[in-house]
């Protein structure tokens, strides 16, 4: 390795400068002091915490977790500790890490994002903001503001408004038009996009006849949706100007090559974290392999490069 | 907590579809207590996808490397696991969660006793905790072995060379009494000078109905959950029960973080 100067993998996200473009995905990685016997903090591009409401939600009914083929459908319905006891009990620990924090913040009104930013907004230690607007399992708020272009901007706006902190907006695939919400979200002013939140699904045990899941319906992630998140990934890097960080399946380096050759900026790590603790660490050591192998320099000039027709390949 | 890539020392059929498998883990094992359990990784493929939770069975003498799981191949993950062979590799993180806690034994005091109330695969933890409790802690131990037929009722060898007292009940009368573990624990309990604690593991009824024994007769019990789980640390909440809280409130409590060992007294059963 000696022989080889090591290839640059620092990105920047809208005015998010990273060490490198791997961050852990909301609420697969909780706030990150569960994973810290497995994983060095310090060696992530971001942190995204668990998604953060105004007061603390106990969640929904088990069972909250079943498996799928190649994936996972999940219905937590948002269990958190709230605001309050987040900056209290969870926020030290994770600002003693050189590493971006960024808090996934959810509300079931306009204004209860809007009190949860300015609220974050005055702590030290936060680096910025992932705002959920998509998550599908809970009863208000969240995907209602994630699946209709006008709603979204409305709800961007206002916290827009609350912080000059970094602002992305993750994004539900549950939609017609990912663009146009993509570019809603951005006249609203965020920074940046997060997609895609998990893809809303169902399984039926045929001996009892029931939903194998409390809630009935829940959220599919992992290696089964990755095709779907590449796919929306393209649509909106290419139509929409901000940064898009992309998120969904990514297993492995190659699967998050993938994602940063159609134009991801960043992306996040999600289910795999489950399965591998260490899955976001051999992510980042796979990546500068592959740059140092291909002899990629900088891997900014591998962002965005995907080859669409012979011979566009640098 | 560890993620290492342990061996496999053995991998044994004991029953119609009950395995054990034991596994080189010297970091697990110096650290692992009955009733902590570990997330198997039982194939580098995307399906099935998520780690298995397993008990850990046996911890192996101090001077030992390895420990066991006692598992039924109910799936496809646990139908891997029996093809498993020994030298195979298997990624396993642990010891997870929060075992059994057993009592300080009293000075000049004889020793107490506990009782071990399992179901079927209830064992899985149990025996562990018998195991630790006669050799380090100086309990005398009564075990209540239920199951279906007698092919449920697992390990009995191993208890009969622990030396404790056994109790077996089988639905189909194929072994022991006919009928109900948790009928055998009542008639045992018929005779004055209650046990200590009472541990159990075993599905979900059996539990409620121990836990319900126990409180009658005001004697402190500990159960053992199984839960859908992910992630095995705390991150994903995806294996929540309902603990009752003080002044009559509830909340979800995460059983691989702040189980799997509860006080059976604060669960509230579904």
């Amino acid at each position: 390795m000696n022989d080889y100067k090591k290839p640059n993998l620092s990105v920047t996200v809208g005015n998010l400068s990273l060490k490198n473009p791997v961050m852990t995905a909301s609420g697969t990685f909780g706030y990150g002091e569960e994973y810290a016997d497995f994983v060095d903090i310090n060696k992530l591009g971001a942190i995204i915490v668990k998604g953060t409401s105004l007061k603390a939600r106990c969640g929904n009914p088990p069972p909250r977790i079943v498996e799928t083929p190649c994936g996972m459908l999940n219905s937590i319905g948002l269990q958190n500790v709230g605001v309050k006891a987040f900056i209290r009990e969870k926020l030290p620990f994770l600002r003693s890490f050189s590493t971006p924090v960024m808090v996934n913040i959810f509300g079931e009104t306009i204004d209860e994002y809007t009190t949860i930013a300015s609220e974050l907004g005055r702590i030290h230690g936060i680096s910025g903001f992932e705002l959920n607007i998509s998550c599908p399992n809970v009863g208000a708020g969240g995907i209602i503001f994630g699946v209709d272009p006008a709603s979204a901007y409305k709800v961007v706006e206002a916290v827009r408004k609350t912080t000059n902190l970094f602002l992305m907006v993750k994004l539900s695939p549950n939609v017609t038009d990912i663009v146009s919400i993509a570019q809603s979200v951005k006249k609203a002013g965020a920074d940046a996009i997060s997609l895609i939140n998990t893809i809303t699904g169902m399984a039926i045990d045929i001996e009892t006849r029931r939903p194998k899941l409390g809630n009935i319906t829940g959220g599919l992630s992992g290696p089964a949706i990755k095709p779907i998140a590449l796919r929306m990934v393209w649509e909106v890097v290419s139509h929409v100007s901000i940064p898009v960080v992309g998120v969904g399946g990514i297993m492995d380096w190659k699967d998050a090559l993938e994602f940063l050759i159609v134009g991801a900026r960043a992306i996040q790590v999600g289910t795999a974290n489950f399965i591998n603790p260490r899955a976001t660490l051999d992510i980042i050591d796979g990546i500068e392999k592959y740059l140092i192998d291909k002899g990629i320099e900088d891997i900014n000039n591998l962002i965005g490069s995907l080859a669409l027709s012979e011979g566009s390949l640098k | 907590m560890f993620q290492v890539e342990t061996e496999v020392v053995f991998n044994h059929q004991v029953g119609p579809s009950y395995y054990k498998i034991g596994l080189r883990a010297p970091e697990i094992v110096h650290s692992a207590s009955p009733g902590q359990f570990v997330m198997v990784r039982v194939s580098s493929k995307l399906d099935p996808l998520l780690r298995r939770p397993f008990s850990i069975h046996r911890i192996a003498k101090k001077d030992s490397v390895s420990f066991e799981i006692l598992y039924k191949v109910v799936g496809k993950g646990t139908e891997i696991m029996s093809s498993l062979r020994q030298g195979d590799g298997i990624d396993v993180m642990g010891p997870l969660g929060k075992g059994f806690s057993i009592l300080p034994h009293p000075k000049d005091l004889p020793s107490q006793i506990i009782y071990l109330v399992s179901g079927g695969m209830g064992i899985a933890p149990l025996y562990a905790l018998a195991e630790s409790a006669v050799i380090d802690g100086r309990k005398k131990v009564a075990v209540f072995l239920g199951g279906k037929t007698k092919e449920d009722i697992l390990c009995l060898d191993d208890l009969k060379r622990l030396g404790v007292e056994i109790h077996i009940s089988t639905e189909d009368g194929s072994l022991g009494s006919k009928g109900v573990v948790t009928q055998l624990l009542e008639e045992r309990l018929q005779i004055p000078s209650n046990p200590e604690v009472i541990y159990a593991c075993g599905p979900i009824p059996m539990l409620k109905k121990v836990s319900l024994i126990s409180q009658e007769c005001h004697i402190p019990c500990q159960v053992s959950l199984e839960a859908y789980m992910a992630c095995g640390v705390g991150a994903c909440l995806g294996c929540v029960i309902k603990k009752r809280l003080d002044k009559g409130t509830e909340t979800y409590v995460n059983v691989c973080k702040e189980g799997p060992v509860f006080d059976a007294h604060a669960v509230k059963f579904p």
